[in-house]
């Protein structure tokens, strides 16, 4: 079973499957940028569109109801890639020859060859020369680099040059040894996994500042998972070889060369691997169950807080009941109350709503969680500004009563001046 | 160089000249410029024509127009202009020439 999506392309509906339409809508997508320029009625596309609905409706039988994968890749063999308009279009009237005067007038962060943030690679193109060099350039200038990094990064724009190449950082488990980290950063950085995986290792024997970064990637990116997420890791290009290699990994034709060595080297990792898979799961099990519990203890104390405060608010303490606490109690202004009572109902729900956050793995992306907590810093803040000026109001009704001794001295201090003068 | 390098660049000079031949003779759609080029191998992919029309509809050597068709979505028809026509003979005129040119160099070398 397949889960499809209903398109409309070129005025006709078609039923397509999802990964089948991850891959038209990057091709049609490449096209459209390629054409940018000269295309400006978008009728070359549209014109692509007609066509290739004519094509997907000569697909479509009773028998067979959906758009497949394979059938988009015929398709796109029949249209041509984009390496096929290249050899016809280029040098004639495609507006890439534009784009590229305009990268040598102006420095911009290139964010299609980036590596971090496209610094380099921008100036690498405004001077004309290798990347890797610039690279090297910074490397070498530690740390004077990190600073001209970082404003460069602030201060320059970042500009798209071709989008198809743009690369996105994801853990590549399919190919993978361990969590596919390393084979996801090869995919990236374009080098071998083997020397990313010699280098991790390598670290392990000065410092294991390796092992660190491998967690923390681990945790922090995601898996590739779908099949334009996998085309994503090394920058996304629809051509034909791209597209049969994901038809014959899909039917596992797909035979990897190892050599001898580095079977050899991989061998005590691949035996490792599920040790430390089990180890990474119950290790982020047991992270969540501190956080959670730790979530719970702060939202217990500010429920227990504010039952206190709402039974003393709520019942009357009578004079005669006990004059002293009456009094403290009638010194602490109705204000202060009411914002210390806030901030521990905003602390509860805060709580509440991000253990359930971290409970069920979901992201916390709505406007009211932000306004919650933008909230929760107001009146905390507020409380916390207004406290010692409650302190002060007190001492000055000479009402600092026996319980709140052990801080005597404390407000003693804070309040120098004037106290001398009250005693 | 290779023959396909060759191929590639005389393919890339004659598209615009073949595309304007078959609009010429009648009123067509796409699918049929397309099916025609490719019948006489002048194109390998078909993504290739649509940019070229459009270029040409710009320079208003062609125009086009829609048309209810029985099976499916109405289709784009193209049809040559009068600018057209008068291009298309200066074409003629300068692929004859060169033509004949190239033939009686191949005719020297023999």
């Amino acid at each position: 079973m397949k889960k499809t999506l209903t398109i409309n392309i070129g005025y006709s509906i078609f039923n397509i499957d999802e990964e089948a339409y991850e891959i038209l809508n990057k091709y049609l997508e490449s096209i459209k940028n390629y054409f940018d320029t000269i295309d400006n009625e978008r009728e070359i596309i549209k014109d692509f569109e007609l066509r290739i609905a004519e094509k997907f409706s000569e697909k479509i039988s009773n028998s067979k109801q959906c758009i497949n994968l394979a059938d988009v890749g015929e398709v796109i063999e029949i249209m041509g890639t984009l390496d096929d308009f290249k050899e016809i279009y280029d040098g004639v009237d495609s507006g890439n020859n534009n784009d590229k005067s305009e990268v040598n007038n102006k420095l911009y962060r290139n964010s299609s060859t980036r590596i971090i943030a496209g610094v380099c690679s921008g100036i690498a193109d405004y001077f004309k020369i290798d990347p890797i060099i610039v690279r090297i350039l910074f490397f070498i200038a530690v740390p004077l680099n990190l600073i001209i990094y970082i404003i460069l990064w602030v201060g320059v724009p970042s500009k798209d040059f071709d989008p198809n190449l743009r690369k996105i950082l994801f853990r590549d488990k399919e190919n993978g040894i361990i969590g596919g980290v390393a084979k996801g950063l090869s995919n990236y950085l374009k080098i071998d996994a083997n020397l990313i995986r010699v280098v991790f290792f390598g670290s392990l024997f000065f410092g294991g500042f390796g092992f660190l970064f491998y967690l923390l990637l681990w945790v922090f990116t995601k898996e590739a998972k779908t099949i334009g997420q996998k085309m994503n890791m090394s920058g996304f290009n629809i051509n034909l070889s791209n597209i049969e290699d994901f038809l014959k990994k899909k039917t596992g034709n797909l035979n990897k060369s190892e050599s001898t060595i580095v079977r050899i080297f991989l061998f005590p990792f691949r035996l490792l691997a599920p040790l430390l898979n089990t180890f990474l799961r119950i290790a982020i099990i047991i992270f969540k169950a501190i956080f959670l519990i730790t979530i719970g203890a702060i939202a217990g104390v500010s429920g227990v807080l504010l039952l206190v405060l709402s039974v003393i608010s709520f019942n009357q303490i009578l004079p005669e009941q006990d004059p002293e606490f009456y009094e403290i109690l009638n010194a602490v202004p109705d204000y202060f109350i009411i914002v210390l009572g806030i901030s521990l109902v905003l602390t509860i729900i805060i709580s509440f709503l991000t253990a359930v956050y971290v409970m069920f793995n979901k992201k916390s992306n709505s406007y009211v969680f932000m306004l919650l907590i933008f909230l929760w810093f107001v009146f905390i803040g507020f409380t916390i500004i207004s406290i010692p000026g409650v302190i002060i109001h007190m001492q000055d009704l000479n009402l600092m009563p026996n319980w709140i001794d052990g801080n005597y001295s404390f407000i003693w201090k804070w309040n120098d001046g004037v106290m001398l003068n009250k005693n | 160089m290779s023959t396909e390098n060759f191929k590639i660049q005389i393919r890339k000079g004659l598209l615009e000249f073949c595309v304007l031949q078959i609009v010429s003779k009648k009123e067509v759609y796409a699918s049929e410029i397309i099916e025609e080029l490719k019948n006489s191998k002048i194109i390998v992919v078909e993504g290739t024509v649509y940019p070229l029309l459009s270029r040409l509809k710009k320079s208003e050597y062609i125009k086009h127009e829609w048309k209810e068709s029985l099976q499916g979505p109405p289709r784009k028809y193209y049809s040559i202009t009068d600018s057209g026509l008068k291009y298309i003979e200066e074409l003629i005129v300068s692929w004859n020439d060169i033509n004949s040119s190239v033939k009686s160099l191949l005719k020297s070398k023999n």
